[in-house]
């Protein structure tokens, strides 16, 4: 059973992994592959600071409030390991600041120690009349990704460098199923007027005096359209730029400006902090996440394909609970393709 | 007295602050700071610096709230500023955790660190030999960046900076009209202060830039604290022990105690030891004394015997101890126009 990953991002790497960890033993054929024109520290996922939180708000989409929490668990328990470093996982806190009263998120509960902001600790923030302080966790793709592949290839998973141009290129190859972890890109694999980027761009500084997570929102601007700080082991992301439907990959001057302005007025330290980088990057933004199956069929060629992307600003918060459901859709597969002859392997 | 000479022995975070808050409050005042060791070298300079107030026995407490209030408060306002990365100082939330609850879970300084509240079953679940925890947001000072920007405020008022080691108070008679002792752990020799004693401490600086969080150990033994580019991992309270050299089975103690509080620690690098003595006193002394010898006298105000507390009362004590220098220029001031009658 041949299994063809598109992506190698945050969710192309770890939806392998849980298929790799769940079916190896299960299915001794199976081989999986994965190709990707981007490896890290090339991918959208290399990009973020690798901060877990969700969007405000979950728009009744409780399937991904439950994936959020399935990650965050999962991360959780592996703060104490001794993969912990290697992953790039730890824990921090902050705050996320408003004009105005919000109702409490969808992850209030899901995070620790969550509550609203004190009127002293509000001081820090003229402009801000409301907020909350909770402890989440950062988990850095440039060494997750890092951390994914090392396990994946342990496990004797392939990697090609290259840039799929369809399904059927793969199905023609002898591939049983797809995963589309394509991300951005998925539309250039099958159109989907409904995955627009949200192009974001980030300025790196050196600020080792910041401990804390400092999110900003504007509800008129929407999302990240308001100045972010978040600080990383190495360097501190500074951010604010939402720009939907923008295509640009590259760093607009205008956008450093805003950016640089709007976080030193947030946190005059930073007006001392060295730049050291500047990225920009494409959310792959969807109204919900596209995790379904879809089989295909042309002539004689047929093959399944597991869609797994549109994660938007969210995707190193939701990965572990989508490459789960990932893996249970591929199970069905599994179940669907025995083969009759064959004694029935345990029920999936 | 047109300009009355003040003379500030130490130039640890003590005597530094103190010195900046007599230039503050008497502009007129020419201000020396005389000291044997500066920056690198001070015991505070081994300190992580936490705004964690410790309670000194005989101190009322009022005294001791009111001196940490007006510390954090001075702090916090630099801490939102440009200057508080070249100042080293910074805002930390972490948690204060008990192996069994504490008989009082509202310390007097709760509601002066920000957010202060009892931790959840949740966030317990990180310290499993540990029943009851504190969370709370406070400020750290990190050395030696703040004192050397102390250095530098004093430097831009004209105060000049000297080493020197004094042996005797009264050396400084004549020269100066009045001397501020913030000797510290100093003061057992220079003043004979038999109440002073040493508790040593000793301490390690890591590479753990993942530490982002304080975690303290109720029992005030084992502390993690993460400084600008370094944790520091304590430690040890060794009361009457004078000894400055590092121990190496202590530092592997140390170590694996702050290891069973957050595992990561593991990972850490570039281990740094040091050890520094805190001068502790069942209260702190800051008082006014006229020394007399001979027939002449020597106006001193003392700020010293902080122990565990230093950074966390220092703004206030120093602001005590400008105000006792102003009554000492006033008694002055009297006695020369007397004088003059």
């Amino acid at each position: 059973m041949r299994v063809a990953v598109i992506g190698a991002g945050v969710i192309g790497l770890s939806s392998a992994l849980c298929i790799h960890e769940q079916f190896h033993g299960l299915v001794p054929s199976l081989e999986l592959e994965v190709y990707a024109d981007h490896f890290t520290p090339h991918t959208t996922s290399d990009g973020a600071a690798g901060l877990w939180q969700p969007y405000l708000s979950d728009h009744g989409n409780l399937q991904e409030t439950l994936w959020n929490k399935e990650t965050f668990d999962y991360l959780l328990g592996h703060l104490h390991s001794p993969e912990a470093k290697e992953m790039g996982l730890y824990l921090i806190s902050g705050y996320n600041l408003f004009t105005e009263p919000v109702p409490d998120p969808s992850w209030k509960n899901i995070v620790l120690g969550f509550r609203n902001l004190t009127p002293k600790e509000l001081e820090l923030f003229p402009g801000y009349s409301y907020g909350w302080f909770n402890t989440a966790m950062m988990l850095e793709g440039r060494s997750y990704l890092p951390w994914l592949t090392n396990r994946l290839t342990q496990r004797g998973v392939k990697f090609f460098h290259k840039k799929v141009e369809s399904f059927q290129e793969l199905f023609s190859q002898g591939v049983d199923v797809v995963l589309n972890c394509s991300g951005m890109r998925a539309g250039a694999l099958q159109p989907d007027p409904e995955l627009q980027p949200g192009r974001g761009q980030i300025i790196k500084v050196l600020a080792p005096w910041v401990k804390h997570f400092i999110i900003t929102h504007n509800l008129n601007s929407g999302i990240y359209n308001s100045p972010y700080i978040i600080p990383g082991r190495e360097f501190t992301v500074l951010g604010g730029i939402y720009q939907h439907g923008n295509w640009s990959e590259e760093n607009s001057a205008k956008d450093h400006n805003s950016i640089w302005d709007s976080c030193c007025r947030l946190l005059p330290p930073l007006q001392k902090a060295k730049i050291v980088g500047e990225w920009s990057g494409l959310r792959p933004a969807r109204r919900s996440v596209r995790l379904e199956r879809e089989s295909f069929r042309l002539g004689n060629l047929q093959g399944e394909v597991i869609h797994n992307y549109g994660h938007g600003g969210f995707g190193i918060t939701i990965h572990r609970g989508c490459a789960m459901a990932a893996a249970r859709l591929f199970g069905r597969i599994l179940q669907e393709k025995q083969q009759p002859g064959t004694p029935p392997g345990p029920r999936l | 007295m047109a300009s009355p000479k003040v003379a500030v022995v130490g130039a640890g975070v003590i005597g530094l602050s103190t010195a900046l808050c007599i230039k503050e409050t008497c502009p007129s005042c020419s201000v020396t700071v005389l000291s044997d060791q500066f920056s690198p070298n001070t015991t505070s300079d081994v300190a992580a610096g936490m705004l964690i107030p410790y309670t000194y026995p005989d101190t009322p407490i009022h005294r001791q709230k009111q001196w940490f209030k007006e510390t954090f408060a001075y702090l916090f306002a630099i801490s939102n500023s440009a200057e508080a990365s070249e100042a080293g100082i910074h805002l930390v939330s972490g948690w204060q955790v008990f192996k069994s609850t504490p008989k009082e879970e509202l310390p007097f300084w709760s509601d002066i660190v920000l957010g202060f509240r009892a931790m959840s079953e949740a966030e317990l679940l990180k310290f499993p030999r540990h029943q009851f925890g504190q969370a709370f947001t406070t400020l750290k000072c990190d050395c030696p960046p703040y004192l050397l920007w102390l250095q530098k405020r004093l430097k831009a008022t004209g105060t000049q900076m000297y080493t020197r080691k004094v042996a005797d108070l009264w050396e400084l008679h004549g020269e100066y009209d009045i001397v501020v002792n913030c000797a510290g752990m100093g003061a057992h020799q220079l003043v004979g202060d038999k109440q002073l004693f040493p508790v040593r401490g000793q301490v390690l600086k890591v590479h753990a830039p993942w530490v982002k969080h304080f975690i303290r150990d109720g029992d005030g033994l084992t502390y993690i604290y993460p400084g600008i580019h370094r944790v520091t991992l304590g430690g040890t309270r060794e009361e009457g022990s004078w000894s400055l050299t590092p121990d190496t089975g202590t530092t592997r103690e140390i170590f694996d105690r702050c290891c069973s509080l957050e595992p990561s620690l593991q990972g850490a690098q570039y281990i740094e030891v040091k050890v520094g003595l805190r001068p502790s006193r069942h209260c702190v002394r800051v008082q006014r004394e006229v020394l007399s010898q001979g027939g002449l006298k020597l106006p001193v105000v003392h700020n010293y015997g902080h122990g565990a507390g230093g950074f966390s009362v220092h703004r206030g004590t120093a602001n005590e101890a400008a105000h006792l220098v102003g009554e000492c220029i006033s008694a002055l001031q009297g006695s020369s126009s007397r004088a003059k009658l």
